[in-house]
């Protein structure tokens, strides 16, 4: 298990959840540098603590998500949302982890406006609405974006195209 | 003399020698609605080079915000706006570089030309790519003055941030908890998340981001940390903020 994982400690715990203690990255390292290799680790293990929180505390593990490489810059996967399922794709940039993965779910992305162009990854999930309160940072992890943002996009779309009859 | 060479009237103002913005060299990171207008005031003004980043191209929505042409929808907005400022000043040196900052080409340029400017300005419209400017702009230890607009288009803001002396971009708490971005973004066609854009808020903004930009380049006036821009009230109003020292991004503890 890596030892990596950054705890805050209640003192400097900022989020709502004490899910958000193990979903955070002690290094910090971008894809291109020697130290991401100790980032993916943790991102990894960072994201197979949230499926299991998933799994056994909530009784849905409503994303399942892998790197493609060794590299983990790209992760493929499922999104499921009350019986349904779609394919996920997330981008992690040369900057990462100093700003967000990019994340796309192709078929729900014609039927909501919460989506942007992104100059790598194409049309992508718009992130404008974690921006109330902005919590992303260089500890932040993959696993931490997909319980903030990309849980609350695929609800609110979901929602939104079961109400338009889409779904 | 008479007052026909082109930085004449800039030779009257009193408070600085604008003829020294020749030897400064500012990057502009978007060339938007918001970071063409910029462009266009700083080349005027006699800025010596302007490096400009952005990867997107000239679309006709693009067009009610000023600068950009009909017979550009097409181009690349850096490629478009070389050629329009060169128009506008053949003594400004342009550099464009047409690629996403945060990834591949455009953050290697990115890392190889901020750290040589005198000030980038922000005019990007996201808090995602604001943030990154900030970490950056604050570990190479450049100046930021970052603009932008809300959402209905209205109002605005410029932040300026001197590392190691105004506060950065994360330590300002009431930019980051705006609830106006909890709003749902009205949707005009199936392409993309659309704000709107007023070409009068937009110039605004501009020419308070460049009024900043001068003080802090020729080092005269008071530099405003925070200035917000409300166009409904008609207001500006200057917040005084300090530097959060537990700020992961610039505080002395983190």
């Amino acid at each position: 298990m890596p030892r990596l994982v950054r705890d805050y400690g209640e003192k400097y715990l900022r989020m709502e959840d004490d899910l958000f203690y193990f979903l955070q990255c002690a290094t910090v390292a971008s894809p291109k540098e020697p130290a991401w290799r100790d980032r993916a680790a943790e991102e990894r293990y960072a994201l197979d603590r949230f499926v299991e929180y998933l799994r056994f505390l909530e009784g849905d593990e409503w994303i399942a998500i892998r790197p493609t490489s060794a590299t983990a810059t790209r992760w493929t996967g499922k999104v499921r949302h009350r019986g349904r399922e779609w394919d996920a794709e997330l981008v992690l940039k040369d900057s990462y982890p100093h700003v967000p993965p990019a994340c796309r779910i192709p078929e729900l992305m014609h039927y909501t406006d919460r989506k942007v162009d992104d100059g790598v990854l194409g049309l992508r999930i718009c992130d404008m609405h974690m921006e109330r309160n902005y919590w992303w940072d260089e500890h932040a992890s993959i696993a931490m974006y997909l319980k903030r943002e990309v849980s609350y996009w695929v609800q609110s779309v979901v929602k939104d195209m079961r109400g338009k009859g889409w779904l | 003399m008479a007052l026909k060479e082109r930085y004449a009237r800039l030779r009257l103002f009193g408070h600085a020698d604008l003829s020294k913005l020749r030897s400064k060299r500012v990057a502009i990171i978007g060339v938007g609605g918001l970071g063409a207008l910029s462009a266009e005031i700083l080349a005027r003004l006699g800025v010596g080079e302007l490096v400009l980043f952005d990867y997107d191209t000239v679309e006709a929505a693009n067009l009610n915000r000023l600068v950009y042409r009909t017979a550009q929808v097409g181009q690349k907005k850096v490629r478009a706006i070389r050629a329009h400022l060169r128009a506008a000043n053949p003594d400004v040196r342009v550099t464009s570089h047409p690629y996403d900052v945060t990834d591949g080409k455009g953050l290697v340029a990115l890392s190889k030309e901020a750290p040589r400017c005198d000030l980038v300005l922000g005019c990007v419209d996201t808090f995602a790519v604001r943030l990154f400017l900030n970490a950056k702009c604050v570990a190479w230890r450049v100046p930021l003055i970052d603009g932008g607009a809300s959402e209905d288009g209205v109002n605005g803001s410029v932040h300026v941030i001197v590392p190691g002396s105004t506060p950065c971009y994360r330590c300002n708490k009431p930019a980051l908890a705006d609830s106006s971005a909890a709003r749902p973004t009205r949707r005009e066609d199936d392409r993309a998340c659309h704000f709107a854009s007023l070409p009068t808020t937009m110039a605004v903004v501009a020419s308070l981001q460049c009024q900043e930009a001068l003080k802090l380049l020729l080092r005269f006036g008071s530099v405003v940390p925070f200035l917000q821009y409300f166009g409904l009230e008609g207001r500006l109003e200057r917040v005084e903020m300090r530097r959060d020292p537990r700020c992961p991004t610039c505080g002395r503890t983190r």
